[in-house]
Parts: C-alpha cells; structure tokens; sequence
C-alpha cells in the first residue's frame, strides 16, 4: 500500500485510498511510539474527538446504542494537548512506565469530498502494563482535512465494541 | 489466588476467618489494618453475606427510570436485578431470573419495557415482576398459583432526594436511619438547587483489578494522596491548587464517625462565595428552602468534597476544568465501587449538575468530569494503578502469614494539630484538618462491625 515517496499514482482514486489509508498508519505508529507531540501536529485546531459510552439496548427500544452524552473522552485540541502535556511529566503515575500499545489499523474505507475526506477504519487496540495485557476493539469515523500543511485529523468518532470499558484507564487516544 | 487450598499439608495450622478477624479487632482503633482484606475469597464471600445482602445499596438515581416502565439493569454483590417502575408508579427491584427455570428475562442495559419475557419456555410478567403469562397454562398448569410466582423482589427499596436504594433483608434499618446523621452533608448536594441535581447521560462503567474497599476508602476522605499521585493535574492546570493540591490547608476539615459514613472538605475562607466553581448564573438559583444556614454557608465556601455512603457509594462535588485557562465549571460525580469478586470491582460513575443549569453549562461540567473523573479521567487514571497494586499484593500468602499491617494512623491523638471542632454546627465527629486517617479509620470500624454483628455461618467456615 505504501508507494514511494513523491510518485504519481496512475490511478487517482487508488492515491486518495492509499493516502487515507496511510495517514491512519503514520498516526497509529505515532501513538506506538509515543511521539505524542507529533500526534498534536496533525490534528486540526478545531478537533472533535469523541468516545461515547456503549449500552446494549433491545432493537425495539428508542434510544441509541451509541449515546450522544455520555461520553469516555469528549474532547478538543486544548484538551487533548493537556491529556498529553500531563503525560510528559513525571508524576504521571500510571503510565510510568509508558503502556504497552500496538494498533491494529484495518478495513480502511474512504470516500474524498473537496478538501475533506472521510475515512472508516477498525482499530485493535493490544494495551500491555507490567505483565497484564487487554484488547480493545472499536471502529472509527474520521474526517481528515487538507490543508496547506498536509493531511489533518479535524473529526473522530470512536465506535467501542465494549459494553462494560475494558481498561482501567485510558489513557491515549483511540 | 486465595489463601484457600494453598496450605502445603492437612498439617498445616487452620485459621478460620473469625480469628482472623479477631486479630483485627484490636488494632483498628491504633489504626493498623492488615493488608490480605483487599484480596481473599472468603473474606469476600462474607462481605456478600453480611454487608451486600443486608445494607442499603445504591441501585439508580430516580432520574434513570422517569416513566412507567422504565428500567435499568443493576447487580448487588453478584445478584443482578431489574430496576423497574411499575404502573403504579413504584420502583421495584425484582431479581432477573424468571421463576420457571431461572433464566434471565430482561437483557437491555435499560430501556422501557411493559413486560418482560423470559425466552426458555415463553413466561411473562409484567412491569411489577407479577406472571402474566404461562403458556399452556390451563392445559398443563390447572390450579396454579400465578400469584405465588412473581419475580422475586428485594424486600426493601427506599429512595432519598432521588437516589434509589435496595435492600436485601427483610429487616434493619430503614434507609434514613442508616444515611442517619450523614444526612445533613448529603443534603448540602442535593437540597442546594430547588430544581434538584439531574443526571447528564447514562453512567461510565469500567473494570478495576481492585478491591470495592479501596474505592470507598479513598473516597471516605483521602485527602492526602492528592499532592503525590495527582500532582501532575496541577502541572497542566486541570484543577485549582486548593482543591487538588497539598492537603493541611487551614480550611479543611475531615468529618468522621458520622454514622458511620464520612466526608472530607475543604473550604475558602469565611465569607468567600465559591460553591465549589458553580458560576453565579447557576449559584444564584441556589437556597435555602431546604437547607439551614449552616449547611448553606458551607455550601457556598466549599471548594471540594469527598465522602462515602457505607458501604461503597462515594461522591465528589468539585469545580474542574478540560482547559487549562478557561474557567473552571462545578460538578457532582457520585460514584459505586461494585464488587466483583476477591480484588476486582466495577467502576460506576454518574455526573450531576443543578436542573437550573444551562444547556451549555452542561456540557462544560460534562467535558471537565470526563477530564477529571471517568475512565480517562486525568486524576482518576492514577488511583487505578494505585488500587491494583494493592489487591496484586493483597492476594499472596506471605502478606498474611507475615502479618503485614498497614499503617492508618494519621492525627491519632499527639501525632497531629488535628482537633476535634467543637464549635462546629453539623453532625459527627468533625476535625479541624485533613492532615488525619480517621475518615478511612470510620470506614473501617463500620466495616468491621458489619461483617462481625451478624454471626452468619460462613464465620464457621475453616479456611487452610
């Protein structure tokens, strides 16, 4: 998936795809390995980053399996610069030492509007403290923007696959 | 990973649960507790017994089930139940197994329902637990009883200012004689706005590898561990200085032996208006159509309270911030530590603003509780680790043969400024400083006191 660096593709939609695709990789590898600086550098200011809290709902029942209040993370730029800013400290207890995590980035779908495009992705997450280790899995929807400075994250919605939140913190985004 | 079965030989000594408790005794009021009761199965199992099957449990807020029909799913101890309002307009809490066979008949996590079916073999009962419907009843049923084969209930369900609570045992204290005296602080929550508190969403769920002790006995009024594990809140600016910084402030105090439950507060100086960060468009509403002037003025110095309603529900009533630079909003959080077995526990949180609240207000207050407290909680990630090292260390045999105590003994009397208020104008027994474990030491006496009043079986019980 990864082309080299600089070439055209022949086929445009394969090179939106691949862009998308690749730009969900770089950011995986980002959050890996901690490089949480570089993570800020591609959000968009205007951010909106959400978890919402999972219910499992009979499919008669109104109501949405997704709720839109309450919320693991409900986040904007400041915010999110905090969570990280206070991770860089050394009085950040639980990730001393750093956490464990790979992400597993897969079944990319995107579709390009003018400079926005939107891009679903399934994400496993492998979260390893000490000698405990846990999975988490969830789907995202994402909307990257274009930019002078590049591709941006300026949108996502984290869908967990869990009922009950798996870990005992969270520490990182999804 | 007990202390039971681990013996190496039938030789090996017995030491039955009450001697160990026993050797307990003694030391909680020198404020020595020892380390194994944040892990052990049997000890678990008389908790279940002897505190969940008979306390008053917080099971929903009145909030969650408005309407006819409106239910949640909650346990208490390892019993799940169907919180229920029936058509008359009561809050049942009928034990989630139907009467045929035991299986499960409600699945959602909420939701309303008009009646609840149970798939195995198809019978139907209704929103106050009764049996409806029995198929094939006249046929292969003549004579039966429907009456006699409701849900079971919980025999005692009480609310106080919106919160639901269960019992479990038929008898005991009512639930306003077991809040008792701590009454007047909860109060100064949920009496302060006229409207009353209301929910903002559904509750945060989340799995601790550690014990529900350990959640309830932070929240009873662990003033001191904010300068060391939450330090870094204050770094990046998420909290205020005086509400998550050093305890010892002149203005903290720590009520204890408040019938047996506890809080800890710290204050602004006389005359300040703080109201824990509410701004004045909300804190004007607030009154004292329910309050008296004493809770009314402490209300509006307070800067931050913790506390815990034995045996685990806990709350935090703080002004907190998502933004480092903007201002900081008030919130209430009550949180359950649910038991989950020997070191593990369900984290539940629900997040609480004035009904008089704007929209937008809300919305503040929600993103600063995610911040602070939830799962991604910028304080609440630390205390996690925190428990789960306790309970990790909990579970093995040498912290209890060796006798590993731990040390609770903050302010006992000469080791601490701490002193008794006398001229303080509300209930238990109430210090001039945070700078004192007798919070978690009450938390402890009254656990201590459940678990050995009741002379259940288990306490029989030969454990290797």
């Amino acid at each position: 998936m990864i082309s080299e660096c600089g070439k055209v593709n022949a086929d445009p939609a394969a090179a939106l795809s691949e862009t998308a695709e690749q730009f969900l990789y770089r950011e995986a590898d980002l959050l890996d390995r901690w490089d949480l600086q570089g993570w800020l550098g591609i959000l968009t200011s205007d951010i909106d980053y959400r978890i919402p809290v999972r219910n499992t709902l009979m499919h008669d029942q109104p109501g949405e399996q997704y709720s839109s209040t309450a919320f693991h993370m409900v986040e904007e730029y400041a915010s999110l610069k905090a969570r990280l800013d206070r991770l860089k400290g050394r009085a950040a207890w639980s990730e001393r030492p750093h956490s464990r995590m790979r992400r597993h980035v897969s079944n990319v779908r995107s579709t390009r509007t003018e400079l926005r495009i939107r891009v679903s992705s399934n994400l496993l997450l492998f979260w390893g403290r000490g000698s405990d280790d846990l999975l988490v899995s969830c789907a995202r929807e994402d909307v990257l923007r274009v930019d002078a400075g590049g591709m941006k994250l300026a949108r996502r919605t984290v869908y967990l696959d869990h009922d009950l939140f798996p870990l005992p913190n969270l520490s990182l985004p999804l | 990973m007990s202390s039971i079965g681990r013996a190496s030989s039938d030789e090996a000594p017995v030491i039955t649960i009450p001697e160990r408790l026993a050797s307990i005794a003694g030391e909680l009021d020198e404020g020595i507790v020892p380390l194994w009761i944040y892990n052990d199965p049997a000890l678990y199992a008389q908790e279940m017994e002897d505190i969940f099957a008979r306390t008053w449990n917080f099971v929903a807020f009145e909030d969650e089930v408005p309407k006819e029909g409106d239910y949640v799913r909650r346990t208490i101890g390892d019993d799940q139940f169907i919180v229920v309002r029936g058509d008359d307009g009561q809050v049942r809490v009928l034990l989630d197994s139907c009467r045929h066979r035991g299986a499960q008949v409600c699945f959602g996590d909420r939701g309303n329902a008009s009646r609840f079916q149970c798939p195995y073999h198809g019978w139907i009962y209704d929103r106050q637990g009764d049996l409806v419907t029995v198929p094939h009843k006249h046929t292969a049923y003549r004579g039966m009883d429907q009456k006699s084969w409701s849900l079971v209930s919980a025999p005692r369900v009480e609310s106080y200012r919106g919160l639901i609570f269960a019992s479990l045992s038929e008898s005991g204290p009512s639930l306003l004689e077991h809040i008792g005296d701590y009454r007047w602080y909860l109060d100064v929550h949920l009496g302060l706005s006229p409207g009353g508190m209301t929910l903002v969403g559904p509750p945060h769920r989340w799995r601790i590898d550690a014990d529900w002790k350990s959640g309830s006995e932070n929240f009873a009024g662990d003033s001191y561990h904010t300068q060391s594990l939450h330090q870094s809140i204050l770094a990046v600016g998420l909290a205020a200085r005086q509400a998550a910084g050093a305890s010892g402030g002149k203005n903290d105090i720590h009520v204890t032996e408040c019938s047996g439950h506890t809080t800890s507060i710290r204050r602004k100086d006389p005359g300040e208006v703080h109201f824990w960060g509410y701004p004045e468009d909300v804190y004007g509403h607030f009154g004292m159509d329910d309050l008296s002037p004493a809770q009314f003025d402490l209300a509006k110095r307070s800067v931050v309270h913790t506390g815990t309603l034995f045996p685990n529900l806990s709350l935090i009533h703080l002004g907190a911030t998502h933004e480092p630079g903007s201002p900081e909003v008030a919130f209430l959080s009550f949180r359950q530590w649910k038991p989950l077995g020997p070191g593990q526990m369900e984290a539940w949180s629900w997040v609480l603003v004035p009904k008089e609240a704007s929209e937008s207000y809300r919305e503040r207050a929600y993103r600063a509780s995610v911040a602070t407290f939830s799962p991604s909680g910028n304080f609440e990630q630390d205390d996690s680790i925190v428990w789960s090292g306790v309970a990790r260390n909990a579970r093995g045999v040498f912290a209890r043969t060796s006798g590993m105590r731990l040390n609770y003994q903050m302010g006992l009397t000469g080791m601490s400024e701490a002193a008794v208020l006398s001229d303080w104008p509300g209930p238990g027994t109430v210090y001039d400083s945070n700078l004192e474990e007798g919070v978690q030491r009450t938390f402890f006496r009254n656990w201590y006191r459940n678990i050995t009043q009741h002379g259940h079986a288990l306490l029989g019980r030969s454990v290797k």
